[in-house]
């Protein structure tokens, strides 16, 4: 009975606990590893040749693969857009189509810059609705209401899950109503928009809160004398200022890129523009979706690596 | 019953000279460096089989780091490490054949109480009514037979390191790995759990390697003591060892409790400790200055028969079956420990003795000089603990 | 006294959101069971009786059945990519930014940069056209219809799939695939039995989110489709503009409690799932 098996720990421990469990059972011997490979490494001095790479992580080969192929899916349409832009009529290289951006008298220029700028002028009115009145209570519900926070998620799903095209047909008789009160600029759509960027702010916003105990923060702040919006302003938002500062940026993506309810109620913005002027001109429409495209990737990447917490801090 | 096993009859006799499980493991001029860093510097430490040792110093001493180069999550940059006289360094880790506890539990958590301990059994290719009836048994001995069907996330820590602890020794482990199984539990528990580890150990005769930064911890369970410090072992002893002749004066400020003082050695080769001859544990040269170390409970303290003592009692501690009283003597604070009876209240004025203990000492000044020979020290009282064991 | 003056604090916020987006919801709800005189009638939803409604429907589910599983499925694999690279490093920021910019990128810059790439004379078109003679529109111009949406709509589902897949892939506990290590096992039993199981739940629901996008996707199909309204979002819109005006009407409330049903059914599995994730990962 020269063989280890599985159930010697076993058995050692019961050996005194009286247990009878029939002793000559048939039992899976060990292969343990130790015999098996009692042929390798007799080599006393071992150069650091790694035996472990964690399972959950990718090697070299996969990881430079995966994400070879995942930038070029991405630049693609990037390049094709490019090249589609140096290209004449006939088929050779051009840079008309650029110059032509900066003739500023034409009607599909007057059209793109009041669209451009009705769009910052929503990216300004959405980000104030998130910052003021939609982060405020994000952060409240996971101080005050942390029961809330499961319903939250789902809830939260619902401006992704029901449709634009359909919330814009009540959305009309709601906009229609402050229209009335504040007379009909175009600002109002930022109600809507505050409404869409919900889910991607409430993301961001809520896995960094759940990595801090704001809790316990706010208590802390509250035994102190502080009322809600001192403990707010002072120790709550600072502490999350990387997530407000990714939601901001979402926000900004999606209130540039919004179309649907945009178009369906008939106002001018840079996406309703684009579509306008690329039955004229295709090709300063496809020159500005480049800029537009590359200016939000410079900003995100611009403000990633600022916003990227020091290693001294960590 | 399940004949998965058909490499098996290869296993060898060697493997069975047991009665219990227990496993040599031997750690030959280790040396763990990332990059330009050194972590660890020629660690050398043989243990036998059935033995528990704990690995104990403060935090980054490189105790966790030994572990896991055992383990085989480490790559050693230099040296070698050994089971049974085989060398493991070239094996990744699951081929080891070791048990590990990890401070955080790592249980599995989508899978039941006894799936995660039947886990290495699963993927040993035991059937699965044999897995099954092993992981119940193993959970009976840890005392949790009901919990089968919990997940992880339904029990207590404590609970969930008895799984751990379970799931891991269901398999057989050659060596058993505790990487601070205890530090995230609380101090009853903790006291508990650590008693049972000990008991399960012992019975299966498998050599554990537990890794704690818990002296009173380490003390408590283990074989042998090896306490660490920056990547060096200062010394591996007993308890008993470690606490009455400290290697190295990091041992003696790191194990038990000490009153620091400075003195001078006295030409008879004793120190003077508050006017008293107090013998040193290693030899120093006369005249040397010295800071000392002197365990509380050899300050003794006396209500003098007449009159006031010298000394005056800055404050006192109750701690159950003894008190720790402070008295202010000159400049500096010493504290007493005593019988819980004796009681002495601030502001009341006693005499002092030491009793005559081998003390350390660590030379003033030159301290980086003399170091280097207390490392001398530390190897030739390593062998002498092991030995003695 | 407490309760009542936190539930102030909130009340701002809540009418907002009532306003602005339960209001408008009810109001598509109780306009598909209205007909035109203000009484109650289900005669609104014969519309699915009308030829080209159904197809519409069943495109926009294979459409977004399909888009998602594969985003989410490429998606998490840039995930598993990501894990092995700083969390700091270069490489890291350049695809969050990517990814949040792009998961945006619907609508018509969208169908730009296709028609401007796939187009009849685009880059790519024109390279497989002239280099390496394949005519990928021998069989018609499929990029203008339903099966043309494919590639776009993954151009934004995947990067969506990594802004909500990769804090769950990176809250997966490192020590577990040791734990695995330890019993014997390899990276074959840890993805099995462990890391998979795991991150289903997560994954599931990056699914569900996927697919809800894709299904509620209108501006890109708009840009892009030329004839008809071959999926659900363009249907309403065709049944919008067919009437008198955007507050009169039934027929589009009708499709949009359509689409309503089956977001409801995705809503519901994602509640489910989310529960059973949040458990696992914290």
């Amino acid at each position: 009975m020269a063989l280890l098996n599985y159930s010697v720990a076993i058995d050692v421990l019961e050996a005194d606990s009286g247990a009878d469990f029939e002793s000559e059972r048939s039992s899976v011997a060990a292969n343990r590893p130790l015999e098996r490979h009692r042929h390798r490494g007799t080599n006393a001095v071992c150069g650091p040749r790694s035996v472990w790479q964690p399972y959950d992580r990718p090697g070299s080969v996969s990881k430079t693969g995966i994400l070879l192929g995942f930038s070029l899916f991405l630049l693609l349409p990037i390049a094709g857009m490019l090249y589609f832009t140096f290209r004449s009529a006939t088929g050779g290289f051009t840079v008309d189509h650029w110059l032509a951006l900066l003739d500023a008298s034409g009607f599909s220029f007057m059209t793109l810059s009041e669209g451009l700028l009705n769009s910052l002028m929503l990216v300004a009115v959405t980000l104030a609705i998130e910052l003021m009145l939609v982060i405020p209570a994000f952060v409240l519900i996971s101080v005050r209401f942390p029961r809330l926070n499961r319903a939250m998620g789902v809830i939260m799903l619902l401006p992704i899950a029901i449709p634009a095209i359909i919330l814009v047909v009540g959305l009309a008789p709601a906009l229609a109503f402050f229209a009335d009160i504040v007379g009909p600029n175009t600002w109002t759509l930022a109600l809507a928009y505050g409404i869409l960027a919900l889910p991607f702010v409430y993301t961001t916003i809520s896995s960094d809160l759940r990595g801090l105990d704001c809790r316990t923060l706010a208590q802390a702040a509250e035994s102190l004398g502080a009322g809600w919006l001192r403990t707010l302003t002072d120790i709550l938002l600072p502490c999350i200022r990387r997530s407000i500062i990714s939601s901001m940026l979402i926000t900004t993506a999606i209130v540039l890129g919004e179309f649907t309810i945009a178009s369906l109620l008939n106002r001018t913005t840079l996406q309703t523009a684009l579509i306008s002027i690329s039955k004229t001109d295709v090709y300063l429409s496809v020159i500005v979706t480049l800029i537009v495209l590359l200016c939000t990737l410079v900003t995100l990447f611009i403000m990633a690596t600022g916003n990227r917490p020091s290693r001294k801090e960590s | 019953m399940n004949t998965e096993s058909e490499n098996t009859t290869t296993a060898d006799s060697k493997a069975a000279n047991s009665s219990g499980l227990g496993k040599s493991v031997s750690f030959t001029n280790v040396v763990k460096s990332y990059g330009m860093k050194e972590v660890l510097h020629s660690f050398s430490l043989q243990i036998d089989p059935g033995e528990l040792i704990c690995l104990l110093g403060p935090s980054g001493c490189g105790k966790s780091t030994i572990l896991r180069c055992l383990a085989g999550f480490e790559t050693i940059t230099h040296g070698d490490i050994t089971v049974d006289g085989e060398s493991v360094v070239a094996m990744p880790p699951r081929e080891r054949g070791m048990g590990m506890v990890f401070q955080h539990y790592s249980l599995f958590p989508n899978m039941t109480v006894l799936q995660n301990i039947a886990f290495g059994l699963k993927v040993a290719k035991v059937g699965k009514k044999e897995r099954l009836e092993r992981a119940q048994r193993m959970l009976n001995h840890v005392g949790l037979a009901d919990f089968g069907s919990r997940y992880p996330n339904e029990l207590s820590g404590g609970q969930q390191q008895r799984v751990a602890l379970a799931r891991a020794l269901v398999v057989n482990p050659s060596v058993l790995l505790l990487d601070e199984p205890l530090s995230a539990l609380d101090a009853k528990i903790r006291v508990q759990l650590r008693d049972e580890i000990r008991a399960i150990q012992q019975k299966l005769g498998i050599t554990a390697i537990f890794v704690t930064h818990d002296q009173e911890e380490a003390l408590a369970i283990a074989d042998r003591v090896a306490v660490m410090h920056d990547g060096h072992l200062e010394q591996i002893g007993t308890p008993y060892e470690l606490y009455v002749s400290p290697a190295t004066p990091f041992v003696a400020d790191f194990i038990g409790q000490s009153n620091k003082l400075e003195t001078r050695v006295l030409p008879n080769g004793m120190v003077d400790v508050l006017g008293f001859d107090v013998p040193l544990l290693r030899p120093l040269d006369a005249n040397t200055p010295v800071t000392v170390f002197v365990r509380p409970e050899n300050v003794v303290l006396r209500r003098p028969d007449a009159g006031n003592g010298d000394h005056v009692v800055h404050s006192s501690m109750f701690l159950g079956a003894f008190e720790r009283t402070e008295v202010r003597v000159g400049t500096v604070s010493l504290v007493s420990q005593h019988a819980a009876g004796e009681r002495f209240s601030p502001g009341e004025r006693v005499s002092v003795e030491i009793r005559p203990e081998p003390v350390a000492a660590e030379p003033i000044d030159i301290a980086w000089a003399r170091h280097a020979t207390m490392k001398a020290d530390v190897r030739v009282n390593a062998g002498a603990g092991e030995r003695q064991s | 006294m407490r309760q009542v003056s936190n539930a102030l604090k909130l009340s701002p916020f809540v009418v907002y959101v009532l306003l602005m987006f339960a209001l408008p919801a009810a109001l598509v709800v109780v306009s598909a069971f209205r007909d035109g005189s203000g009484g109650w009638t289900l005669a609104n939803f014969n519309i699915f009786h009308r030829p080209g409604v159904g197809a519409a429907f069943g495109n926009s589910l294979w459409l977004s059945a399909l888009t998602a599983a594969v985003g989410a499925v490429l998606g998490a694999l840039v995930c598993y990519a990501l894990l092995g690279y700083r969390e700091d490093g270069v490489v890291h920021r350049l695809v969050d930014a990517a990814s949040s910019t792009l998961s945006q990128f619907g609508g018509v810059m969208l169908a730009f940069a296709f028609i401007a790439t796939l187009g009849n004379q685009g880059m790519v078109t024109l390279f497989l056209r002239e280099v390496m003679r394949i005519d990928i529109y021998a069989h018609g111009m499929w990029l203008y219809t339903p099966v043309g949406l494919v590639l776009p709509y993954i151009f934004f589902q995947m990067p969506l799939m990594i802004v909500t897949f990769y804090p769950a892939m990176a809250r997966l506990p490192r020590q577990l695939s040791e734990a695995v290590a330890m019993l014997g096992g390899g990276a074959g039993h840890f993805w099995r039995h462990v890391g998979l199981p795991m991150l289903m739940p997560s994954f599931m629901s990056g699914f569900l989110l996927l697919f809800a996008n894709a299904f509620s996707a209108y501006a890109t199909a708009a840009a892009l489709i030329s004839q008809g309204s071959q999926i659900a979002p363009l249907q309403v819109r065709a049944a919008l503009i067919s009437e008198t005006g955007l507050g009169s009407e039934g027929a589009s409330g009708a499709l949009a409690v359509g689409m309503l049903a089956i977001m409801a059914i995705v809503v519901g599995l994602y509640a489910l799932v989310e529960r059973k994730s949040s458990s696992w990962l914290c």
